[in-house]
């Protein structure tokens, strides 16, 4: 019935090794897999805002009022904006680099 | 608080606490990425299997032969898409897991060996013994397996949360594994066993319900078993641990009156199987009890191909190597063969589990 005969493979090539594909092309695992990466560091980054949020709170700062009001200054804006296209370039660089 | 020495930012309750708010945000995202995957599309990828089968004119009855039902099931995006969810959860949640826990090896070698000397209770090992060949697998993943990464124990502790789905975070499910342990009729409990007892978790359950008793874990990975010394130690348990084959315990002939396996069997071939059983009825005593829970198994009952499917990606994709020869085989029988008496146990909460009492015949 139904038995596996492959081995697996041999002591830390499981999580080390070349991985598993299970689409036609590899690059939809890859993109899924980074999919899956970039949501883990969202989710991660926003936990991690709301404990500051939560530990500034217990100091008397109201931290998710206050982030609200600033206006920031040119060279403020002109600095985030600079990082905002970094992060966009860091993530969606592949897309433009493969062009066949 | 115990285990609050492993890491620098303590325990939640028995469970190790990552060493990073990082590490414990990116694991929860991966436990609830995973729930996903297995609560919300497990059930869409089963239809979708059967109707992809049904559209190629195919009935999907429990005679489609595995590797037909695998050849339309792989051509469905949803299903592709499901597969590629669970490797890279599973993936996911070992690599970080160890990273956080193995932030300082050296740390956590000196933390082990301090405790190899301190009681209550002993571990039990020797330097020479030989780890056979199929019990180093890295099961379900894990880096090193149960066998091979000196950070095994605590990886494994915190790895195992994430499959758990926040059922077992205080070990409830090791404490009703002790609880429905049957008792001999006799009543007489004075010596237990808690075989391929991994860290420990059911073993100091086993000793919270029968204080008066000599209880003992046995596994074959040193790793685990000398986290689960250190942690019995931090709880103040008075349990041993010994690293030891449960085909080849090194016990005497009628030693115990109580013998527990919990998710044992279906990690270890078939042959070894039988060996453990036969070696479980030499070390019972007359009348005494082996208590086993264990995933399902189905010997020859029919199996729709979704299900099938399943069973050969897990064997395959989470490396569960043995298991397909443990779902297909009649193990009741080989329970009986072994000169038990065989009888369904208490049912634990998590209704996916079998539960059997093995009586050695007085
Ligand atoms: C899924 S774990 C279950 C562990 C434990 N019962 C628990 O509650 O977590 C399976 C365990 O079986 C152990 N094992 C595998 N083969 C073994 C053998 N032949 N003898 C003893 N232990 C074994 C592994 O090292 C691992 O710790």
């Amino acid at each position: 019935m139904d038995m596996v005969t492959t081995p697996p493979p041999p002591i830390g090539e499981e999580i080390n090794g070349p991985g598993r594909a299970y689409f036609d092309h590899v690059v939809t695992d890859n993109i899924l897999d980074a999919l899956i990466e970039l949501a883990a560091e969202v989710w991660t980054t926003r936990d991690r805002v709301s404990v500051l949020e939560t530990v500034l709170a217990e100091q008397g700062i109201d931290a998710a009022a206050l982030v609200e009001a600033p206006i920031p200054s040119p060279e403020q804006a002109a600095e985030r904006k600079a990082r905002r296209e970094a992060f966009v370039a860091q993530i969606f660089n592949s897309f433009s680099r493969r062009t066949q | 608080m115990a285990t609050s020495t492993l890491t620098p930012r303590g325990s939640i309750g028995v469970l190790p606490r990552p060493s990073k708010l990082a590490d414990e945000s990116y694991t929860d995202f991966v436990e609830s990425f995973r729930d996903m995957a297995l609560i919300k599309m497990f059930p869409i990828m089963c239809e979708t299997g059967h109707a992809a089968l049904s559209n190629a004119g195919i009935e999907p009855t429990h005679e489609v032969p595995l590797d037909t039902a695998k050849e339309h099931f792989n051509r469905v995006p949803l299903i592709q898409t499901w597969q590629r969810f669970m490797r890279s959860a599973q993936e996911m949640m070992w690599r970080r897991t160890r990273e956080s826990f193995a932030y300082d090896e050296e740390a956590h070698e000196q933390l082990l060996r301090k405790y190899e000397g301190k009681g209550p209770g002993k571990l039990v090992y020797d330097p020479g013994f030989h780890v056979p060949d199929y019990a180093r697998r890295e099961i379900h993943l894990q880096p090193g397996g149960y066998t091979d990464d000196p950070m095994g124990g605590i990886v494994y502790h915190y790895g195992t949360k994430i499959f758990y789905q926040g059922m077992n975070d205080q070990d409830e499910l090791h404490a009703e594994v002790a609880d429905f342990s049957a008792v001999p009729a006799d009543g007489k409990v004075a010596n237990i066993l808690d075989i391929a007892c991994g860290v420990g978790q059911g073993t100091v359950q086993l000793k919270r319900r029968f204080p008066g008793a000599e209880v003992w874990g046995l596994d074959v990975g040193l790793p685990v078993v000398r986290y689960a010394h250190m942690r019995s130690v931090e709880l103040g348990y008075d349990v041993n641990y010994v690293q030891a084959l449960a085909e080849k315990t090194g016990f005497a002939d009628s030693q115990f009156d109580m013998v527990v396996s919990y998710i044992f069997f279906h990690e270890v071939p078939v042959e070894v199987m039988k060996a453990v059983l036969g070696e479980m009825h030499r070390i019972l005593r007359p009348g005494g009890t082996f208590s086993i829970f264990e995933f399902p198994n189905h010997g020859s009952t029919p199996l729709p191909p979704a299900v099938r499917f399943m069973i050969d990606y897990d064997s395959r994709d989470n490396c569960e190597p043995y298991s397909p020869g443990f779902v297909y085989a009649d193990f009741r029988g080989l329970i009986a063969e072994a000169g038990f008496e065989v009888a369904d146990g208490r049912q634990p909460t998590n209704a996916f589990l079998q539960s059997i009492v093995a009586t050695k015949k007085a």
